[in-house]
């Protein structure tokens, strides 16, 4: 999460040096367009970064995450809405049976992605959490010759 | 085993975050992620990716079978094997096979497989709309190839379909149609899944892994996915604008029409070919590291390179319009010849990494140090081409189709090689055998440069492009028959590849966690890895190469001799003090 | 560099482009192969411990950086001069004659306008454009469907024919001879089909070639003729 919006942002500043740099040579409104939306898109996803983390915009190395999370192992709404989606598509020139049964298709896909995401978000409110990080760690580490400097050519890194 | 505690499924990953494993809704009573079904519905990103590259390498081989076709037809100049009408089909669907289903998303599948193992994370962001995002490409594969059954043929305006040729009135039937909504969803599909390794990157770093720690191959991928979502939904764009044109919209009229539609077609179409790179740059880039002992020459040059190359692969498309009158040809020879700065640090970082390294010639090495040789010559054409005086001769010429296909094949398709069998012992737990490996290399250099490398003296000399037929002359003769079988060579290699990787998996010899002491985390567990893949606390990240960081401080401590320790259980554990900040 | 008087010749520009660009690209590839042949020969075979330890120069790295710029800065110099003659230059020139040049599926049609001579070649014919050697041309491009390319090899230059707009081209074909040429933008079906060639002439026997296959009535006159 951390700095993770950075990469993102100069990429961006780059396209626009270069972008401006096109416009000024070329003046075309169809590449003046095209331009800007790429950039708006990358924009879009620096500012999605950093509105889900605060740290997305700070330098460093990612801390110590302690959050639960739901982690499917299969998702059959997600498949539906994506070959739904292709189907409808295709009925677009094979036939428009196709496209119905393309948009049912995804119409009950996203039912049972909804019922996925619910039941997902259930199981992890029920989660008990068990016993602390360290402790297991420390418990159940084989036995390894432990550094006593940092290596070379490492940073040590702040927690 | 380290770490995992079964309470109700749930998988405590060692970066901290707890994954609570939720198998299906509590409404259907569906058993856990059921055999072949489940699999293509699985939101594991290491199944998503392996789905996506076996998929990839079919539309490979089809791709490839219309190639031979080809060439067969071009073997001498006036042959007639396959008629006018099926070798402009055979020609549009080869490239767009090769291109929208086979490099471009193969390349996507290694980042999906690879990235969140290289940056330490358990899960790839938003899994379930890359999932949808790969049937969405895969439906826009098929319903692009089903164009060959029906009675018009599939798409057969080029891979680029320039307008007008390939409106209503000039290429008419359902095939183009069809050719044409299919790249819409293929595209489509790819832009959501580059969408969710771009996310990963950005959200699921492992503690301690900073930006400027991640893995050579992480930072291509990463490049790559900023290029899909900057340039692919133009080509949504510009391919629905096609469809209605070829309704009777009268969107693409006149002189800028055609300009216009190339503009757009082209912002697109740079950008993919460095999508097509990258990644197997990175591929190859981490085979040499690994098999040189040495971690990569240059680093932060090399990030920075990638950054300024991918940024400027955006603003070079108009150099494949310099004939047209429609653009400004200095602005894109600028940028386009601009492109010899990061290419030139890339290269110096790659012979650096080998000096003073110790090289082990593996199968792997091997197609990684002949990737950087012949995409050079790629690269080199590529230079050639951004002058527009050269341009106006070569440009649409067999010349161009030899740099094209250097960059592509005797490049990518060789780090696609690298990466295959530098990763393959972790994907499977197997090594493929390196005899069938020197083989297939030996067989695929000789192909490749027998059938791309003739191409650019034929089209300087004035061979065009997508003829089926050539004027009658010795030397054109002589130099397209041995591409012809420099063509039948390569399908020989391929085919070499294919029984290696059988006899690999039919009769396994077991590779371990870490085969060839690699230098990132993917090494760092077990091959194949488990469904969070880590299942034991991660080593302190504190550079690019986290093993091989642990390797040296083991050497200082404790001799040369643990040099050649591998990562894993029984070799070098992890960090028992938790210094990974 | 063509001087004051004397025609912009496409093959001549491109020959002087080509013969710095080759070298130049021969060189890399050369040094790049030696570099990395030389440093697997050497170092193969150590043993991992005898590995080396440093990873980056970033000051030598930054001041190669600086190098390439400047052998970029030196590529567009060339280009820029060259495309300057080829583009602008060439289009300033007073032509002797226009032709017209229709492009449609899959045939050419030369229109030699003010003396009434047509020429078709492609799938319906191979009557050759005929102009004068060594002296300025314009042709005039038209697409009248789908986009084409007119490209003779020998002459190193190809223009692309665009419908919606015609396209002014001047070129000087370097000697007298017959010249292949090709549509070069695929266009359809029977594209392999769509071939033409040149037969340049010299100066005084491209006159009398045209006085003796004008129409007549027509009064199309050259313009600054060169004997």
């Amino acid at each position: 999460m951390r700095g993770g919006s950075i990469p993102v942002l100069i990429w961006a500043c780059l396209l626009l040096v270069l972008f401006a740099a096109n416009w000024i040579y070329q003046g075309d409104i169809v590449q003046f367009a095209q331009s800007a939306a790429a950039v708006i898109v990358i924009v879009l996803f620096a500012l999605a970064g950093a509105a889900f983390g605060r740290g997305a915009l700070r330098r460093g190395p990612p801390p110590q995450a302690s959050t639960v999370e739901g982690v499917s192992e299969v998702s059959f709404g997600a498949a539906g809405v994506g070959f739904g989606l292709a189907t409808l598509v295709f009925g677009i020139v094979w036939g428009h049976f196709l496209i119905y049964f393309g948009a049912g298709l995804m119409v009950f896909s996203l039912g049972r992605l909804a019922l996925e995401l619910r039941s997902e978000r259930k199981s992890v409110s029920e989660h008990r959490p068990p016993a602390p990080l360290e402790a297991s760690l420390r418990d159940e580490s084989p036995e390894v010759p432990a550094p006593a400097t940092p290596g070379h050519g490492g940073r040590r890194a702040q927690r | 085993m380290v770490g995992i505690e079964p309470t109700r499924g749930a998988v405590r990953a060692p970066q901290g975050r707890t994954h609570v494993s939720v198998t299906a809704p509590r409404l259907a009573a569906a058993p856990r992620a059921p055999g072949w079904i489940g699999g293509l519905a699985s939101t594991d990103h290491k199944r998503l990716g392996l789905h996506m590259m076996a998929l990839s390498f079919l539309f490979f081989i089809g791709g490839g079978v219309m190639a031979l076709l080809m060439r067969v037809q071009l073997a001498q100049s006036q042959m007639h094997f396959v008629s006018y009408s099926s070798y402009e089909a055979l020609f549009t669907m080869h490239g767009s096979t090769m291109i929208y289903l086979f490099v471009t998303p193969m390349a996507i599948a290694l980042s999906v497989y690879l990235v969140p193992l290289q940056i330490g994370a358990s899960t790839i962001s938003a899994p379930r709309w890359a999932l949808a995002g790969f049937w969405i490409w895969l439906s826009g594969g098929v319903v692009m190839q089903s164009g060959w059954l029906t009675e018009t043929g599939p798409g057969r305006a080029g891979w680029f379909s320039y307008v007008p040729l390939s409106n209503g009135a000039w290429t008419p039937g359902i095939g183009q149609d069809m050719w044409t909504l299919g790249v819409v969803l293929a595209a489509l599909g790819l832009t959501m899944i580059a969408a969710c390794v771009l996310l990963t990157v950005m959200r699921r770093r492992a503690p301690g892994m900073a930006l400027l720690r991640m893995p050579v191959y992480t930072w291509t991928g990463l490049v790559s996915v900023l290029m899909v979502v900057g340039a692919f939904p133009v080509l949504i764009v510009v391919m629905c604008l096609l469809y209605a044109e070829r309704l009777g919209a009268h969107i693409f009229t006149g002189f800028q029409g055609s300009i216009d539609y190339q503009d757009l077609f082209w912002f697109f179409g740079h950008p993919v070919v460095y999508v097509m790179f990258f990644p197997y740059l990175g591929a190859a880039a981490e085979a040499i590291a690994v098999n040189a002992h040495k971690r990569w020459f240059g680093y932060k040059a090399f990030v920075a390179s990638m950054m300024g190359f991918s940024a400027l692969s955006m603003a070079v498309w108009s150099h494949h319009m310099f004939t047209t009158g429609g653009v400004s040809n200095q602005y894109f020879a600028f940028t386009s010849t601009l492109l010899v700065v990061p290419a030139g640090i890339e290269y110096f970082d790659v012979i650096a990494t080998l000096i003073g390294g110790a090289i082990f010639l593996r199968t792997s090495m091997l197609f990684a140090l002949t990737f950087f040789v012949q995409f050079l010559i790629g690269g080199l054409t590529g230079i050639f081409v951004a002058s527009p005086v050269l341009d106006y001769q070569v440009h649409q010429s067999y010349f161009l189709v030899g740099h094209f296909h250097y960059t592509l094949f005797a490049g990518s398709v060789f780090g696609f090689f690298a990466g295959v069998y530098h990763w393959f012992p972790k994907v499977t737990g197997a090594r493929l055998r390196e005899g069938l490996g020197k083989l297939h290399w030996g067989l695929l250099v000789v192909g490749t440069n027998m059938t791309f490398g003739p191409m650019f003296f034929l089209g300087e000399k004035g061979m065009t492009r997508r003829i089926a037929q050539y004027p009658e002359d010795p030397q054109w003769g002589t130099l397209n028959l041995i591409e012809t079988i420099g063509a039948g060579i390569i399908a020989l290699a391929i085919l070499v590849f294919l029984a290696n990787v059988v006899v690999s998996l039919r009769r396994r010899v077991v590779a371990g966690d870490d085969p060839w002491l690699g230098h990132s985390l993917e090494w760092a567990t077990s091959s194949p890895p488990p469904r969070h893949n880590f299942d034991r606390p991660l080593p302190p990240i504190r550079s690019y190469a986290p093993l091989l960081d642990w390797r040296e401080e083991a050497m200082e401590l404790h001799g040369p001799e643990m040099a050649t320790v591998p990562a894993g259980t029984g070799g070098l554990g992890p960090d028992p003090e938790g210094r990974d900040g | 560099m063509s001087e004051l008087g004397e025609p912009v010749e496409t093959s001549r520009e491109y020959a002087h482009v080509f013969s710095i660009y080759v070298p130049i690209a021969v060189g890399v590839f050369a040094l790049v192969l030696i570099l990395t042949l030389g440093a697997v020969i050497v170092f193969r075979r150590r043993r991992p411990e005898q590995a080396a330890r440093w990873h980056e120069h970033n000051p030598l790295e930054a001041a190669y950086a600086v190098v390439l710029a400047c052998v970029v800065a030196f590529l567009l110099y060339v280009s820029f001069s060259a495309e300057h003659q080829v583009d602008a230059v060439a289009r300033g020139q007073r032509p002797v004659l226009t032709v017209n040049v229709f492009g449609s599926r899959w045939e050419w049609h030369f229109q030699y306008p003010g003396y009434g001579i047509d020429r078709y070649s492609g799938t319906i014919g191979r009557e050759p454009l005929v102009v004068p050697a060594r002296e300025p041309v314009a042709y005039r491009l038209t697409a009248l469907d789908v986009i084409h390319e007119f490209w003779v090899p020998e002459l190193k230059y190809k223009h692309d024919l665009i419908p919606g707009m015609s396209q002014v081209e001047i070129l000087t074909f370097p000697r007298a001879g017959l010249f292949q040429g090709h549509c070069g933008e695929f266009c359809g079906l029977y594209h392999t089909r769509m071939v033409f060639s040149v037969r340049a002439l010299a100066p005084a026997e491209f006159r009398a070639w045209l006085a003796s296959n004008r129409r007549a009535g027509q009064s199309g006159r050259l313009r600054g003729a060169r004997t």
